[in-house]
């Protein structure tokens, strides 16, 4: 193996890397918020039921103030093991809480915030109670 | 026609080749069934961290390799030092899409290594093999990002970042084109299988089997569960195990006779040295980059967790990480004398022959 092949590698990483780290320190944050806004929404349009996407429809009904529409959209997301998002698990139990549910249902959210994220640095929502 | 070949033997090939990306995936499964989410952290701890030893014991641990290699092996490390620093300091979200697509583009090349392994040890294929398995793996692979709920998600977000937008409906199209390219060229693949039997040349069909194997856990994780959790623990089972035991099997047979730590390490029966050292410095990388240890446990194992649960009653907010790591550290400072106080009641017993055959 000529010598200069093992670098090719690096070549075409660095040659990535230039292109992609250029762009992103010359993007403002705007442009990037915006970017994401808008992939987000033709992403949720091409898979509607993926959990992650129920999710970010039930934070949108909450945004809106239409808290049953979104608790009704968190525990679809929940039924369909969703359980690889902080914020998800979090942002349910703190809307539970907002709703005035039962002990029993807000625990039954928050306790799996804190088994499946146990070295979370947030606070548990159930604080202050 | 066919003439079989194995990378270890036969019984280890059906073991770490062919049946463990089934088995990758069912402990995938129930891991998303049974486990916390912290799994995916566990899972890459005892296998991904490990599996990067490995590669460090193949590529710095053989004195001739190292002296073959040195330029490569001095200054890659440089290089990507520089690079990832770069990254980290100014544009975090590149680095993230260099790391994403590195370690796509590093998935196939193994599989594809592999079955190349597959045809050198038969000696099967014609010359033409190589470069078919090559598209074969690069089609398959890409078509699983283009396609798959799981995996477009990323690159979809990553044209829009880099002012590329596309429609739902253009994503449908490519996704279409693609699945059509996949079908077209696995019938392209079967000619050219056709053709290289017809030309005298063996196939191997252990190295199909392998390949199918591979597949059979990208797509059903991407597809068939859509779950992240899932495709993280199955693929680091698959690719992370699979390292381990074609660098513990190539060290082996090449150090046979060298008289070095890694020759040592890779006997066969130093096996559990072997995995132990593997598991030091994973543990090492934890405590280096201030992880907590508990995250080895698959989330069973947690003092925060266990005493996390607040008492509003009596204002207690519940154990933060940093005390619950303080309750660990109390536990061992406590704990290390009093076992000492227990193995000294009966290590030293002088009546015991045990212990006077030590005097």
């Amino acid at each position: 193996m000529h010598r200069w092949k093992y670098y090719r590698i690096l070549v075409v990483v660095y040659g990535a890397a230039a292109l992609s780290f250029s762009r992103e320190f010359i993007q403002s944050p705007e442009d990037l918020v915006r970017a994401q806004v808008e992939a987000s929404q033709v992403v949720a349009a091409r898979y509607p039921k993926l959990p992650q996407h129920i999710y970010n429809r039930g934070l949108e009904a909450a945004r809106n103030q239409d808290y049953q529409e979104a608790r009704r959209l968190f525990e679809e997301a929940l039924a369909a093991h969703f359980y690889t998002d902080e914020s998800f698990l979090h942002t349910y139990a703190s809307l539970l809480i907002y709703l005035g549910e039962s002990r029993e249902e807000i625990d039954r959210v928050a306790d799996l915030w804190r088994k499946h994220f146990p070295h979370s640095r947030n606070p548990d929502p159930r604080f202050g109670l | 026609m066919f003439r079989t070949g194995y990378i270890l033997n036969r019984r280890d090939d059906w073991v770490w080749f062919i049946a463990l990306p089934f088995a990758a995936v069912a402990i995938g499964l129930a891991s998303q069934r049974w486990l916390s989410a912290i799994a995916v952290v566990s899972f890459s701890l005892l296998l991904t961290a490990p599996h990067h030893f490995a590669s460090w014991l193949r590529a710095y641990g053989v004195r001739e390799d190292l002296k073959h290699w040195r330029a490569p092996l001095t200054l890659g490390p440089v290089a990507i030092a520089l690079v990832t620093l770069v990254g980290i300091t100014w544009a975090p979200m590149s680095l993230l899409l260099l790391v994403w697509t590195w370690d796509h583009q590093h998935s196939i090349m193994q599989q594809y290594g592999f079955a190349r392994i597959y045809d050198y040890k038969a000696q099967s294929g014609a010359p033409s093999t190589a470069w078919f398995d090559l598209l074969l793996n690069w089609i398959l692979y890409a078509n699983l990002m283009i396609v798959s709920p799981l995996y477009s998600d990323f690159w979809i977000r990553e044209l829009y970042r880099f002012g590329l937008p596309i429609s739902a409906v253009s994503i449908f199209t490519l996704q279409t084109v693609s699945s059509t390219l996949v079908g077209l060229f696995l019938v392209a693949y079967v000619i050219h299988l056709a053709w290289t039997i017809r030309h005298g040349y063996a196939v191997n069909p252990t190295k199909y089997l392998f390949i199918g194997a591979s597949y059979f856990l990208w797509y059903a994780t991407a597809w068939w569960t859509q779950s992240a959790l899932v495709a993280t623990i199955s693929h680091a089972i698959m690719h992370g195990v699979q390292y381990i035991v074609i660098v513990h099997s190539s060290l082996r047979r090449k150090g046979g006779t060298q008289k070095s730590v890694t020759s040592w390490l890779v006997q066969p029966h130093h096996i559990i040295a072997f995995l132990a050292t593997c598991l030091f410095y994973s543990v090492l990388f934890q405590l280096i980059t201030n992880q907590p240890l508990a995250a080895f446990g698959f989330g069973a194992i947690d003092f925060a967790t266990q005493y996390a649960s607040p008492i509003p009653e009596l204002g207690k907010p519940g154990y933060t990480l940093s005390q619950a790591h303080e309750l660990f550290a109390a536990l061992l400072i406590t704990g290390a004398p009093l076992l000492h106080y227990f193995v000294d009641s009966f290590i030293w017993k002088v009546r015991d022959e045990n212990v006077q055959a030590g005097l």
